[in-house]
């Protein structure tokens, strides 16, 4: 079946096929779970899924148990998940994480071929939605939320499911835009009439434009400005004095001016550089908040945790509500299912991996009488147990809710804020110089004229923008790299950092334990049991993970069994020597592998070789060799120290490693870093980091796609892209020369423009060229500035 | 000279249509899923079984 040398994909997701392969009428699949999905999907005639996009299928890690979905059948769950209901046709709204390709569109939207009940599908593809609707009296809910996950689109629903706060943001700010765009470009029109020509303007013509530029920029300041009056607004109740007050008042006193310089017939004012400035601003905030949409930050344990729970009451099952779950109830706990409240195990047997809680990685045995905790997920087949505390009172959720633990990171603004801030009472104090000088002339009217066009050409516009165009465009580009910042604001901070620390489990690991594969003759079971009853003699954690893969239970004694350290090990198994090890230990030449290799050697005969790829993420000793040598770094596990020689040798021999610890522990142990006057960097993922998350200067969160629960942190990477972390962090300090490059080039604009205003004489001409000019070049440049830096550190720069 | 006053008030009275467009394509959420459309449009519309 499967050979040594030649290797084959999965045609549904794309996966190498190993040991589990099947292959089906020439067609290769890495295990059934995808040759299930393919099957669906061929019975429906649907195969051009697979014509659209390369292998665009995705594995079923956790395969889900027959009655995972069964409390969909409670009519009271769902009505609450259903959002809207006509006659018999029922609406319901999902989240799927999976979408990622055309061909996902395409699938999902013609689920009405596999179901005929369901009356339509649509995908929203940016937001990872999907809506459905179907005719209740052919089909219901657990029957449509069971074909999706079928199809390996299983659909996130949780106890705070329902929340969606970021989309409408944008929105609002598109719209903004838009009108702003108008705004201007049409009072820029009515002005260009004046200024072209020269004073020779007909009065009534003249009267017409300038009332018309009034009116058109209403819309501009009263509508699209709304959102710096706000925020200026909130920062003023607050008694600070935030960086978008100085842009309002620029604004008003622009406006002003305005109309008194056409109420008073001495001129058009500056209405076309009043828009242009509310434009410009809004298209670096709208860039800003573009970055938030596509991912939910600050994800607590409510999203992690199964919104029902399986009470047996009398034998019976029956879903509830995991609130109303008491001390007492029976729950089941289905195969793969997290356990959502402590308990005691009562039946079953318990293999459970609380690698997500406290960063073990090995799986626990647990008892029947023994406690379970909360946050674990059963590995074994189906358990029970009885309730020992509610959700409320559980473990994991006091660990949660723990108020050392809850301290806010303050977003405070960053040093760019205050030299605006600085710079802007600079201006006033220039503009307050220049009037005292044209005061003391006698000059009455270059002294206003001094004032306000100081302030309207030197507003900290070109300060702002720089800034906020280069974070967007930094997080822009990020975010193709699988790097979520929670808010550009956290850019600057990246340029302290001093020091990282890592957490092991689900961070530099991969979140499934082993990636066993085996290559050669097939294994009858009596050989499997051989080879497991071998590795059993051994506490090699190969061996171990090997005895993991192949699942034998029972296991038959071992004769002359005598292990080699380092090397393999081997013995007399009914009636037959079987020797285990390395390349040299079986004595034949392997060529280069990835992972390690285990040799299985049967009376002197070759019959396979297992391969053993690395459990940690790929590239991280790459990414440790980079980070070495600018910044300090430890490692916090709250696992034993088993795997520290094979830490050190990515980290280096000379790392500070520390294991079993707590949450607590972790926090302490960057305190005491802090208290050093380390700025730290937290890359974690678990429960178990989230105090380390609050504690540290940023916190980075690994998420791996199956996982709905992120804790509070500052930003977000996806697993596969950890190694990328010594780019990202040069690329985000990049941003602080990008900016002061930038900022210098607007000075320059702003000098001209004070030249003029000093002396009373600018005119709204020279305004109207100066303000659009320094920002578009400001836009053009942070543009190509940060695709340079980044396309010089390798990082993508496009969705492709 | 004045027949200008007239073109600019016409030029205005399309652009706001424009501008109305734009708002109602906003409001009747077509900027929602800007990636969808896009791929959607590049299927057959009719698959014959």
């Amino acid at each position: 079946m499967s050979s040594f040398t030649s290797q084959t994909y999965c045609v549904h997701c794309g996966s190498e096929c190993g040991h589990d392969a099947l292959t089906v009428a020439e067609t290769n699949f890495c295990c059934s779970g995808c040759k299930m999905v393919y099957d669906i999907i061929q019975n429906n005639n649907l195969c051009e899924y697979y014509n659209i996009h390369d292998t665009p299928g995705i594995k079923t890690i956790y395969k889900w148990s027959s009655q995972k979905f069964d409390y969909l059948s409670n009519k009271e769950i769902v009505n609450q998940l259903i959002s809207f209901r006509n006659g018999e046709e029922e609406h319901v709204e999902f989240y799927l994480p999976q979408i990622h390709c055309s061909s996902c569109l395409w699938l999902l939207e013609r689920l009405y071929q596999i179901n005929p009940a369901i009356i339509s599908s649509r995908v929203n593809f940016y937001n990872k939605k999907i809506y459905i609707t179907y005719d209740s009296t052919g089909t219901n809910l657990k029957e449509v939320v069971e074909l999706l996950a079928s199809l390996a689109y299983e659909p996130h629903i949780s106890l705070d499911g329902k929340k969606n706060t970021a989309t409408e943001y944008d929105d609002q700010y598109g719209l903004s835009l838009g009108i702003a765009g108008f705004c201007f470009g049409n009072v820029m029109l009515m002005s260009l009439a004046e200024y072209f020509s020269a004073g020779t303007m007909e009065y009534s013509i003249h009267t017409f434009i300038s009332i018309a530029s009034i009116v058109i920029s209403l819309p501009s300041l009263l509508y699209s400005a709304r959102h710096f009056y706000m925020s200026a607004w909130k920062g003023l109740r607050k008694g600070i004095l935030n960086i978008d007050f100085p842009i309002v008042l620029a604004l008003f006193i622009t406006f002003g001016r305005s109309l008194y310089e056409i109420a008073s017939g001495t001129g058009i004012g500056y209405l076309d550089s009043m828009t242009g400035i509310i434009f410009f601003m809004l298209i670096s905030r709208w860039l800003q908040s573009r970055t938030y949409k596509k991912i939910f930050f600050d994800k607590d344990y409510k999203s992690f945790f199964p919104v029902y729970a399986c009470k047996i009451v009398n034998g019976i099952s029956e879903y509830v509500e995991l609130t109303t779950v008491k001390a007492h109830d029976i729950l089941r706990i289905h195969s793969n299912e997290i356990i959502p409240v402590d308990g005691i195990l009562s039946k079953g047997s318990a293999q459970i991996d609380y690698s997500f809680v406290s960063g073990e990685s090995n799986p626990v045995v647990v008892e029947k009488g023994e406690l379970v905790y909360s946050g674990g997920r059963q590995l074994g087949s189906n358990l029970e147990i009885v309730v020992a505390k509610e959700f409320s009172k559980s473990k994991l959720i006091s660990l949660w809710n723990n108020s050392i633990f809850r301290t806010k990171h303050e977003l405070n603004h960053d040093e760019y804020d205050k030299i605006a801030n600085y710079f802007t009472l600079g201006v006033i104090m220039l503009g307050g110089i220049a009037g005292m000088y044209w005061m003391l002339q006698k000059e009455y009217t270059y002294m206003w004229n001094a004032i306000v066009t100081v302030l309207i050409v030197a507003c900290p516009c070109a300060l702002l923008l720089s800034k906020n165009f280069t974070y967007g465009n930094i997080a822009r580009i990020l975010s193709y790299n699988g790097f979520f910042l929670r808010s550009t604001e956290l850019i600057s901070r990246f340029n302290k950092v001093s020091t990282f620390v890592f957490d092991k489990t689900g961070t530099l690991t991969q979140p499934y334990y082993e990636n066993v594969n085996y290559f050669g003759n097939r294994l009858e079971d009596s050989m499997k049991r051989a080879i497991s009853s071998l590795l059993n003699q051994s506490t090699h954690p190969l061996g171990k993970s090997i005895q993991r893969f192949l699942l034998v239970k029972e296991h038959v004694s071992v004769d002359s069994f005598k292990e080699y350290s380092g090397k393999g090990i081997e013995g007399w198994i009914e009636d037959r020597h079987i020797k285990i090890g390395s390349a040299d230990f079986v004595k034949i030449s392997d060529s280069g592998q990835v992972g390690s290799v285990i040799f299985v050697m049967c009376d002197s005969k070759l019959i396979g070789k297992f391969i053993i790829h690395n459990s940690y993420r790929d590239g991280i000793d790459k990414m440790f060799a980079k980070l070495k040598n600018n910044f300090k770094i430890l490692l916090l596990s709250g696992d034993n120290a088993n795997e520290t020689e094979n830490i050190k040798k990515f980290i280096g021999q000379d790392a500070v490693l520390k294991f079993n610890q707590s949450p607590q522990d972790k926090l302490h142990s960057i305190k005491e870093l802090q208290d050093q006057k380390e700025n730290v960097v937290m890359v974690g993922d678990g429960l178990n980091d989230s105090g380390a998350f609050q504690q540290s200067d940023i916190a980075i969160c690994v998420a791996d796609d199956d996982k709905g629960f992120t804790p509070a942190c500052d930003a977000i990477i996806e697993g596969r892209n950890l190694h990328l972390i010594p780019e990202i962090v040069r690329f985000l300090q990049s941003g602080k020369i990008t900016i002061k490059v930038i900022f210098g080039i607007s000075a320059v604009y702003n000098l001209i423009g004070l030249y003029f205003a000093l002396q009373g004489i600018l005119t709204p001409l020279v305004a109207a060229i100066l303000m659009p000019l320094s920002s578009v070049t400001i836009i053009g440049l942070s543009y190509l500035w940060s695709l340079r830096s980044a396309s010089k550190l390798l990082l993508k720069t496009t969705t492709l | 000279m004045k027949i200008i006053i007239l073109l600019v008030i016409l030029s205005l009275i399309i652009a706001i249509s424009f501008l109305i467009a734009f708002i109602w394509s906003v409001k009747s959420g077509q900027y929602e899923d800007i990636e969808g459309p896009p791929r959607r449009i590049l299927f057959d519309k009719n698959i014959k079984k």
